[in-house]
């Protein structure tokens, strides 16, 4: 979040543009996503009737503890993986970046 | 202490989904679909995290971590794109950002 806003200020990009929305967009769209939206509440509350409640410190095997060990045995493979992914990332994001410098 | 129904977080992650989605097919400025892009992510989050309570498991938490790492690898190529993009056509607007449609 902290980078959106540092973009938003480095860019100085004034107001934005706005324009009318497209007619697809006010027909088919918003009533679209309403019914998405509708459809998804309907569903979470018929599946989970008898769910329990949730309540501050019932989940006793939640700690870091149980989420390092977890972490670092059973999904130890995909946290090299995504470490591998962010340490690409960081790389491309400095090759973009490095072509403002020239 | 009452608790809080569980279906109660996966109504508030429906709903932030259907934002997300909304701010990106209605909106034009490419930092606002970015926002409803990570927006998304988070929604994504707070599932996994609730199902990780109901199921008390921590499978959840650690495929929140990798949500995380994914979406701040996503932020910071994105915004090196945004960055040069603006720095190449000094537009903000997807629609004008259009050459490999042709």
């Amino acid at each position: 979040m902290v980078l959106f806003v540092f973009v938003i200020m480095l860019l100085n990009a004034g107001a934005e543009i706005r324009h009318g929305r497209s007619l697809l967009a006010q027909v088919l769209g918003i009533p679209l996503l309403f019914t998405f939206l509708g459809l998804m509440l309907y569903f979470v509350q018929h599946m989970f009737p008898g769910a329990a409640e949730v309540r501050f410190g019932a989940f006793k095997h939640g700690t870091a503890l149980d989420v390092g060990r977890a972490l670092f045995t059973q999904y130890l493979l995909p946290f090299e993986v995504v470490s591998v992914l962010i340490l690409i990332a960081i790389l491309g994001a400095v090759v973009l970046a490095q072509k403002e410098m020239e | 202490m009452t608790g809080v129904p569980l279906s109660w977080y996966l109504i508030l992650s429906a709903v932030l989904f259907t934002l997300g989605v909304a701010g990106f097919l209605l909106r034009r400025n490419v930092i606002t679909v970015f926002m409803s892009i990570e927006l998304m992510l988070n929604a994504v989050n707070l599932t996994f995290i609730a199902f990780s309570y109901q199921l008390k498991q921590v499978n959840g938490h650690i495929f929140s971590f990798f949500v995380m790492v994914v979406a701040a690898a996503e932020a910071a190529v994105g915004l090196a794109i945004i960055l040069t993009v603006f720095k190449n056509r000094a537009t903000l607007n997807i629609d004008d950002v259009s050459s490999m449609k042709n």
